[in-house]
């Protein structure tokens, strides 16, 4: 009994220690991916303070847990999540383990950034895993697209209004901000389309299919991946029919993420001609790459310069 | 039947129910808060307008393996001690895991898993294995759990055996916490720290009888520790139910390592007098090395080490010990060397200090694991183990198992 009484007064002693809300503090922002932190910085400036769990360069997909992302979001205030199941391997145990009520599902605290984004890439008929990692609500890679970004910007400073009042008007003079300067960057004189418009229909490959938002803003079309499925690595007898296709199709150009093994990417591009651009598609994932306008800057840059040099070569 | 028995049978028994409730009503969607393009890719969800109301995840893990060994099928059954583990020559479905699990509401989230297993004899056993409420609300980096649930006492035991890194469970945790690992029904509370790094606390009560507690009161259809008979103990009073705390820290150490470092102890009443008790004490490290940017989690390298001590308090009697005392150990390295493969080696000995040691379960014993793992996706996984086995008793053993998971149902979160 006397064993019970002890146990239980140190376990209610912690509730004592209980922190007081912070009122003119910061909000708190987590997000999963260091793009939508870099996003949520553009809208949130000063009146917030961002950190990204998933880091730049890394598979968001595939991230095991580590001690230190439980405590990134003990204190948040607000969850922003990419959504469309990206997260699905390790969202759930790190907003539980958090041990934070805030940021639960349902809660204001807790955003999912897809909210009235047009999915691509949805299967067609019901598909089950035999078809390999599907995401079935579509392909979750959304903001590679401009556009897209434009719109996690609103999605995010409505969240950040809502949360914040008193900030309601700083949170939109940056969106509208953010959001001109995306779109001048789009479609200015030298910019994003106009940069990639001599190259519009060109064939790509992908190492996986994780650039469809890109591609289809700038007019880039995929014959298809790499992989054999998603989640499954290529092998010899894959790649040669990868190499058949890629050579029918005239392939230019093969986009693969860092944290896949290009070789067999460059198997194919040494019989095809094709040539690989082995790039990150989130912030951070190169040096120099702080903000998401950088970022599709990046992408669009080496783009370009791969099939300006491959149109040389013809 | 004493009263806990029966409070924890009903706790039980409300747990499955709500669980069943959960997946059964037709449930009024929340008012939406937020975006309502949420996804779900579960079975038993409802689509209510723009949205999935996701209320039950199931999902079925089959855990299979087949092998042999250089001794006879019943000195094997004896050296692989968990009940989970192959146990015999021939097949063995070791494991078929049926989790369920869900929200209830904005309080509490409940968790279930059945297992299903075929033993050496070919008869079907059926197991709860675990089924417990946690609290979703509790402030101050509180969290309760109730129901049935292993005893949160170093790594290994809180893990199902579809996420070992071998196809058996190490030889001193057969020993000191029994071949189903120790669990039971009661409650326990945890507390995240608001300390700069990762810290929990943890304490919690739990019935100290069963097949599952075998350093405790167990139950009077196994053998008794050490060779002392049951004494028929009921548990009567407070002071009769298990004890446990632990204490864990988690440290990132560089971008590229963590540690996790944790003690842990449990105390309670044994079967062995109605006066005596057991106390053990464990303590563990996981460290892991992966690359920022690695694909899909290769390549990484992981150590795991344990220690766990057992004093048994037993009656006295002449020239007998006053405590026994069993210890024992495992180190394990795993090197994912190639995406897709992980390459495995596990050291773990036990033995006791005083006492009858010419028992299977008291005897010096070593036993090397070598094993090498392909995991085609998260969801599947083929291993092949060989074990050096070498005990007093029982005498050397090579044995070679091979074994198959496949996972069909809701995706498995990776913890560390």
């Amino acid at each position: 009994m006397k064993r019970v009484v002890v146990a239980l007064t140190a376990a209610a002693s912690p509730l004592l220690c209980v922190p007081n809300a912070a009122t003119a503090a910061p909000l708190a922002v987590v997000t999963s991916t260091p793009d939508l932190a870099a996003i949520a910085h553009a809208v949130g400036g000063d009146r917030i303070t961002v950190e990204s769990i998933a880091g730049g360069g890394q598979d968001p997909h595939y991230l095991s847990a580590r001690p230190s992302y439980m405590i990134r979001t003990r204190r948040a205030d607000l969850w922003i999540r990419v959504g469309m199941g990206l997260e699905a391997g390790w969202e759930e145990l790190l907003i539980q383990g958090s041990r934070n009520p805030r940021i639960r599902p349902g809660q204001p605290g807790h955003l999912d950034a897809s909210s009235g984004i047009l999915p691509l890439d949805i299967p067609a008929t019901g598909t089950d895993r035999s078809a390999g990692d599907v995401h079935a609500a579509g392909n979750p890679h959304y903001w590679l697209d401009p556009l897209n970004g434009i719109h996690v910007a609103h999605t995010i400073g409505e969240r950040l209004a809502r949360l914040d009042p008193a900030g309601s008007d700083y949170y939109r003079a940056r969106v509208r901000a953010f959001a001109d300067t995306i779109e001048s960057a789009l479609n200015g004189a030298d910019g994003w389309q106009a940069r990639l418009a001599p190259f519009r229909g060109a064939r790509v490959l992908t190492f996986h299919r994780s650039w469809s938002y890109f591609l289809k803003r700038f007019g880039l079309v995929s014959v298809g991946e790499l992989e054999p499925k998603p989640g499954i690595r290529p092998g010899p007898g894959h790649l040669a029919d990868v190499i058949d296709t890629a050579t029918q199709q005239d392939v230019r150009l093969i986009l693969i993420e860092p944290f896949y093994d290009r070789k067999g990417a460059d198997l194919v591009a040494s019989r095809t001609g094709a040539v690989v651009v082995q790039i990150a598609n989130t912030v951070g994932g190169d040096d120099g790459i702080r903000t998401y306008p950088q970022l599709i800057d990046r992408i669009v840059g080496a783009v370009q310069n791969a099939l300006a040099t491959d149109q040389a070569h013809d | 039947m004493t009263v806990s028995d029966i409070f924890a049978s009903s706790l039980t028994v409300v747990v499955i129910t709500l669980c069943l409730a959960v997946s059964a009503t037709t449930a009024e969607p929340a008012e939406p808060t937020t975006n309502t393009t949420t996804f779900s890719g579960d079975v038993a969800s409802r689509q209510l307008g723009p949205t999935t109301l996701r209320l039950i995840d199931v999902s079925l893990d089959a855990l299979i393996a087949a092998g042999g060994s250089t001794v006879d099928p019943d000195v094997v059954s004896e050296l692989q001690g968990g009940a989970h583990d192959p146990n015999r020559i021939g097949f063995s479905i070791q494991n078929i895991e049926l989790a369920l699990a869900g929200a209830v509401d904005p309080y509490f989230r409940a968790d279930a898993s059945i297992i299903f297993q075929i033993d050496a004899e070919g008869e079907t056993v059926v197991e709860l294995e675990e089924a417990y409420l946690t609290s979703l609300a509790m402030p101050g980096g509180l969290e309760l759990k109730a129901g049935q649930f292993f005893t949160e006492f170093g790594r290994h035991n809180v893990q199902h055996p579809h996420r070992w890194a071998f196809v058996d469970q190490p030889v001193v945790a057969s020993r000191l916490l029994g071949g189903d690992g120790l669990r039971s029904q009661g409650a326990r509370l945890s507390w995240l720290a608001t300390v700069p790094w990762y810290m929990e606390l943890i304490g919690g009560l739990q019935n100290a009888n069963g097949e599952t507690v075998v350093s405790f009161l167990s139950t009077d259809e196994l053998d008794g520790v050490g060779g002392y008979a049951h004494s028929g103990r009921e548990t009567g009073q407070l002071r009769d139910l298990l004890f446990n705390s632990r204490w864990l820290n988690g440290f990132d150490v560089l971008d590229t390592v963590s540690i996790n470092l944790g003690a842990s102890a449990a105390a309670g009443p044994n079967a062995a007098s109605s006066e005596t008790h057991t106390w053990l004490m464990g303590a563990d490290l996981f460290l892991k090395w992966q690359p920022t940017v690695n694909e899909r989690g290769w390549p990484f390298v992981s150590l795991q080490a344990e220690f766990m001590h057992r004093w048994y308090d037993v009656p006295a009697i002449p020239a007998g010990p006053d405590i026994l005392r069993d210890y024992g150990w495992y180190a394990q390295a795993l090197w994912g060397f190639a995406p897709t493969w992980v390459a495995g080696m596990r050291y773990g000995s036990a033995d006791s200090g005083n006492g009858d040691r010419s028992l299977a379960l008291r005897d010096q014993r070593h036993r090397l694991s070598s094993s090498v793992t392909w995991y085609g996706t998260e969801y599947t996984k083929v291993r092949l183990q060989h074990n050096f086995d070498d005990s007093e008793v029982l005498g050397r053993a090579n044995s070679v198992w091979v074994q198959l998971e496949g996972t069909i149902g809701a995706h498995a979160g990776h913890s560390f």
